[in-house]
């Protein structure tokens, strides 16, 4: 008996461990998805300078998936969150996601032209928690250092946090948000996202 | 001893922080240990000293943290922002003289000069401020900074002309960010209130006083004879550095909700990560806390 629990023990860890190698690490997912950004902006320039608006779809296809924007949602609203309706949640996840998507591919055309070097450092983090630490070097002036927090789910590591030289994009819009609803409530927070949104072009 | 100016700055830096008790220790363990560390080399004490004061300084600080969370058991909008009308007032101000003034000026000096030049001017700056950085390296002790950063100035200022070219930075020696507002910081001054400053923007009340420090000890102050030189040095400087803004304007410009409180957040986020040298004490996102309350 002790004999087949040891062996049950042993497969466990041994399928564990299996499971483990298929999940790609966070350091990885980050310096992938950096290389393919970079990639496609190259190769897509001529285009891109023709018609920015582009840069979404590349955003969209490349960026998109490793980032949880619902955990994103959830905590940039926190207090807000829980009392908003279902429909609520997606509708605001679907527009801040938009938003987010909308600064990161500005920030991307903005300083493609410099030579971006991601240098990846120790990761800091245990089981499903993670800090990915990245340094972006400019051609002049100090370098940027960018910290992806990242957890792990069902679909691997996804980013829940990013935080260029310390300032945290959540916590950032978690305090203007919470203003906002606080005084004008959470449509109306939805329907400025969602105008923002409208007017900045494609999504 | 030590224990009196951790024992001031508690109750306004942590609460606003941390609501529970777990972080609450945290971070009263990590100011201890900050301050801790400061004045080790001056005191000389024994390992058991050592222990116990640290003992101490948490026993106090969550003694504190707990009296402070007592008066304020009614969350206030913004614990750092005690003077938002201020504020928001003077960031109004700031606004406008910024897109009369400032900014079109910054626009045109990017327009006018070509992007070579405007680098070596950024050196230029960034060499004198050196010193500043220097100077604080040996504030907090951090002597292997003040080495790297006493060469960048020597080979900048010799083979970089003048700090023209920043040819330390190639060599290994990056630039480093150090000033008075940090030493405070370093030394347990709490931030206290957020505070926008006129024409220079956000600023704390610890940082203001820093600003203070940071203005008599850079070369452009003592280093020059006349103060027409000095101001017009000044202000070469400002232009020079709203003009490294505007790229990130362009892409936050829409996106900003209420460009304040974005402004404000950002800034009090940056100086933290700046005091910490890069890696703050404890985890900013905590899954098993109360959703309702996550750290900042």
């Amino acid at each position: 008996m002790k004999r087949v629990i040891a062996l049950g023990l042993l497969l466990l860890a041994l399928g564990s461990g299996a499971i483990e190698a298929a999940v790609k690490p966070p350091q990885d997912v980050i310096q992938d998805t950096s290389t393919r950004m970079i990639d496609a902006l190259r190769q897509n320039r001529a285009k891109l300078d023709r018609d920015p608006g582009q840069i979404y779809g590349l955003v969209n296809q490349i960026v998109l998936p490793n980032f949880d924007f619902e955990l994103m949602s959830r905590w940039v609203l926190g207090r807000a969150w829980q009392q908003a309706s279902p429909d609520q949640r997606r509708r605001f996840t679907e527009e801040f996601r938009t938003l987010l998507v909308r600064t990161y591919a500005k920030a991307l055309l903005e300083y493609s032209d410099e030579d971006l070097r991601l240098l990846p450092q120790p990761t800091v983090g245990d089981g499903s928690e993670a800090t990915v630490k990245t340094e972006v070097r400019l051609k002049a002036g100090r370098p940027i250092q960018i910290n992806y927090s990242m957890h792990l789910n069902n679909d691997g590591w996804k980013v829940y946090d990013v935080k260029v030289d310390g300032v945290s994009l959540v916590t950032n819009y978690r305090s203007t948000f919470a203003s906002q609803i606080r005084a004008s409530g959470m449509d109306s927070v939805i329907a400025d996202l969602q105008q923002r949104n409208n007017a900045q072009g494609p999504r | 001893m030590s224990g009196a100016v951790p024992v001031t700055i508690l109750p306004g830096s942590l609460s606003r922080y941390e609501r529970t008790r777990a972080h609450a220790m945290r971070e009263a363990r990590a100011w201890g240990k900050i301050v801790f560390r400061q004045f080790r080399p001056s005191l000389g004490v024994s390992r058991l000293m050592n222990i116990l004061s640290r003992r101490f300084l948490t026993a106090a600080g969550v003694a504190l943290l707990l009296v402070g969370c007592a008066s304020t058991s009614e969350p206030s909008r913004d614990e750092q922002d005690s003077l938002e009308s201020y504020n928001r007032a003077m960031f109004a101000f700031n606004d406008a003289v910024d897109k009369a003034l400032f900014k079109p000026v910054a626009k045109a000096y990017r327009r006018i000069l070509p992007e070579p030049i405007t680098i070596s001017i950024g050196n230029f700056f960034s060499n004198l401020n050196d010193v500043v950085v220097l100077l604080n390296d040996l504030l907090q002790f951090k002597l292997h900074l003040a080495a790297m950063d006493s060469s960048r100035i020597v080979f900048n200022t010799t083979f970089g002309v003048a700090g023209l070219f920043d040819v330390a930075s190639r060599m290994e020696l990056p630039k480093h960010n150090e000033d008075f507002g940090q030493t405070l910081g370093y030394w347990g001054f709490g931030n206290g209130p957020y505070f926008v400053l006129p024409f220079l923007g956000p600023s704390t009340a610890r940082d203001a006083i820093g600003l203070v420090g940071n203005f008599f000890t850079n070369p452009i102050t003592w280093a020059t004879d006349s103060d027409a030189v000095a101001w017009g040095l000044w202000g070469l400087d400002l232009i020079n550095r709203r003009s490294d803004l505007l790229r990130i304007e362009r892409v936050l410009a829409e996106d900003q909700i209420d460009p304040y409180s974005f402004q404000r957040s950002a800034y009090l986020q940056m100086r933290r990560n700046l005091v910490y040298d890069g890696n703050p004490p404890a985890p900013d996102f905590d899954f098993d806390a109360d959703p309702d309350n996550p750290p900042q």
